[in-house]
């Protein structure tokens, strides 16, 4: 599904990932922990395809396609989504005109047949009522005036729409209340169908509780230091990350 | 070759007693402040006095101007009376010289309208009558290197209702449009303009607009130039009445080498008024834009409230925009605010609708209509603003 190898990658001469190994497999949740500033959006962002970071080394196939070859908007044809830790808001576009226009490239791209004004506004029933967002906010400009747990929400949301095959969440958990984190997750878990896969990036375990990964792994000063099951997020929830960073940076 | 070489003086205005002369006006120079970032050479040139086109029908709704000669709709609309130069009574004529003595600018420009102007065309709308149909003006250019130069006059009587639309097309290869709009809103009467600039070959447009407002009257304009080699619309209003209201409202895009200068200029001569002023640009390649508005507000316009924002972005680092806001307040019991930015495009908002597979384009386009969603939802009248948006989607400036 996903192979990243010895990716690297930086910002304005900073370079933040440095050597990045990554490989995801069909129907895999991987959770990706780490401290503040490790790198763990910069890693989404590159992956979806920011122009502003500059990729100096690496390769990152998808799907047996070379992505970084692809501009931002092939990927997410190709079936790459990122939830966006920090969802922006765009006045003056309507949620609705703007994933009308996503729908109806995302399918085109695939070789399906362009949807229907009625099966369009069936489709958007039956997935905001999955994250339980307010059919109202679907009518209202993107993210504007939402509240930080709608937004997130609202990300869940086009990811449903939009149906990907790669679905990677940048702490879609955080400034979620509790029900919000168990709606959002039950979301994510309805789309778990064995083929899709995810990367979820998180700094609690509270998340995976409810989105059970197969492999946790983290990130560290722009590389994985460390790779495990389910149980390393417990681990690392009970001990921090500073065993990690003193035998990381001992080296 | 100046135009002023040119001017073969026509009998539009025979009626007006001391005419300009064109040879008392120098052509404005880059120093002149109001021509400051506006060459003129592009209208300054040979171009013939344009003639009646014999061919030209009649509209079934419109009125219909051709090479600035007036052809009045063929159906006529209730609560509406229009007349031609040639058929004014005397008192039609009285009219028009009052609404002309209002605007006291008086530069080479009105010596060459009104020695050089084809014909002209009074709209009255009877008092108290509100009028549900729209009634539409269409200009065209039909020959080629032509000058033309139009007279509407509007008088809104007492208590009316009604509204226009201004369609510029672009039918010549070059050609000059030189038109002037003189309204008068009567008390509690109601006027909105909505107008459309799509001059897409090598036109020019000097378009002059002076309104006048008596008490409680509401008067509306929007002007959307889609394109245009070179326009400038000089929109003057003259606030004479307590409770009025204005909103004036443009949109401009600018692509390739056109040049879209907008002076606009509220004059709020007495109180209790209100006025709120938008206007938005997105300039494209070598495109170049000219905002300057100018609010007045005379020392006994007390509780006037004057809003006015301009906002800009810029979609090349190649094109222009000079704003500039002149607020000059006299009064000191008033609310008068401006805001104007220049920017360039939301990049994480780019971004965002990207990752969701819309192209860099289309990204665009909607970020572009969603900037300019706030002067279109000015146009009140629904199928004027569906034609003006489907008229940017064509010119590849918005997305549907
Ligand atoms: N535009 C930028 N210019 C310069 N430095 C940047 C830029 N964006 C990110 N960085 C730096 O890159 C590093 C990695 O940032 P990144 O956002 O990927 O961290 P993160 O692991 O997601 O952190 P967090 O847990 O706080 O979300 C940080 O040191 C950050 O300051
Ligand atoms: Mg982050």
């Amino acid at each position: 599904m996903l192979k990243i190898e010895n990716l690297q990658a930086r910002i304005e001469e900073k370079e933040i990932l440095k050597g990045l190994s990554l490989t995801v497999g069909e129907g895999e949740v991987h959770a990706i922990m780490g401290p503040n500033g490790s790198g763990k959006s910069t890693l989404a962002s590159v992956l979806a395809g920011r122009e502003d970071y500059e990729v100096t080394g690496g390769t990152v196939t998808f799907n047996g396609k070379d992505l970084l070859d692809m501009p931002a908007e092939e990927r997410a044809r190709e079936g790459l989504f990122l939830a966006f830790q920090y969802p922006v808001e765009i006045p003056g576009v309507s949620n609705m005109n703007f994933l009308k226009a996503a729908v109806g490239e995302v399918r085109k791209h695939r070789g399906l047949e362009a949807l229907t004004a009625k099966e369009f506004l069936q489709l958007v029933k039956e997935k905001s009522e999955l994250v339980e967002l307010d059919g109202q906010l679907a009518n209202r400009a993107v993210n504007e005036g939402f509240s930080g747990g709608e937004k997130k929400r609202n990300e869940i949301f086009q990811m449903a729409m939009l149906n990907p095959s790669l679905c990677v969440l940048d702490e879609t958990d955080s400034g979620l209340d509790i029900d919000a984190l168990r709606i959002v997750s039950e979301g994510v878990n309805a789309m778990r169908d064995g083929k899709r896969s995810f990367v979820v990036i998180t700094h609690y375990q509270r998340l995976l509780d409810h989105i059970v990964p197969d492999f946790v792994h983290v990130l560290y000063k722009g590389k994985i230091v460390k790779s495990g099951t389910k149980e390393l997020a417990l681990e690392l929830e009970e001990k921090g990350y500073d065993w990690l960073k003193e035998t990381e940076d001992a080296k | 070759m100046s135009i002023v070489a040119e001017i073969k003086p026509t009998n539009t205005f025979s009626f007006k007693p001391n005419k300009h002369s064109v040879a008392d006006f120098p052509m404005p120079t880059t120093r002149v402040e109001s021509w400051k970032y506006t060459r003129v050479g592009a209208i300054d040139t040979n171009w013939k006095q344009a003639e009646r086109n014999s061919n030209s029908t009649a509209l079934e709704n419109a009125i219909r101007i051709e090479n600035g000669f007036i052809t009045l709709p063929s159906t006529s609309i209730a609560g509406i009376q229009l007349t031609l130069g040639k058929d004014l009574s005397a008192n039609q004529q009285e009219t028009i010289l009052s609404l002309l003595s209002k605007e006291n600018r008086t530069d080479v420009f009105d010596a060459i309208s009104e020695n050089a102007s084809n014909d002209l065309v009074l709209i009255e709308i009877e008092k108290g009558k509100l009028v549900e149909e729209v009634l539409a003006i269409e200009l065209g250019n039909s020959s080629n290197m032509c000058m033309s130069a139009p007279y509407v006059f509007i008088v809104s009587k007492e208590n009316s209702v009604a509204k226009f639309t201004v369609d510029f097309k672009g039918e010549s290869e070059q050609s000059f449009h030189l038109v002037n709009l003189y309204a008068h809103v009567e008390a509690s009467a109601q006027l909105e303009i909505h107008q459309l600039q799509n001059t897409s070959k090598n036109e020019c447009i000097l378009l002059r607009e002076s309104i006048s407002q008596a008490e409680k009257s509401v008067f509306k304009i929007t002007t959307v130039t889609a394109s245009g080699t070179w326009v400038r619309n000089e929109l003057n209003i003259r606030i004479e009445g307590q409770h009025c209201e204005t909103f004036l409202s443009g949109a401009y895009f600018p692509k390739q080498d056109q040049l879209i200068d907008n002076h606009t200029f509220v004059d709020h001569q007495v109180p209790n008024c209100y006025s709120n002023e938008l206007y938005k640009g997105v300039l494209f390649e070598n495109g170049k834009g000219v905002f300057n508005g100018k609010v007045y507000v005379h020392i006994d316009a007390q509780k006037t409230n004057a809003y006015q924002s301009n906002a800009n972005i810029m979609m090349s680092d190649n094109a222009s925009i000079f704003t500039k806001p002149e607020l000059e307040i006299y009064a000191d019991d008033v609310k008068c605010s401006h805001g104007s930015t220049t920017g360039q495009f939301n990049e994480e908002a780019l971004f965002y609708l990207r990752a969701r597979g819309l192209s860099e384009e289309s990204a665009k386009r909607l970020l572009v209509s969603a900037f300019t969603s706030d002067v279109m939802n000015r146009i009140s009248i629904p199928s004027w603003k569906e034609y003006v948006l489907q008229t940017l989607i064509q010119n590849e400036i918005i997305t549907e």
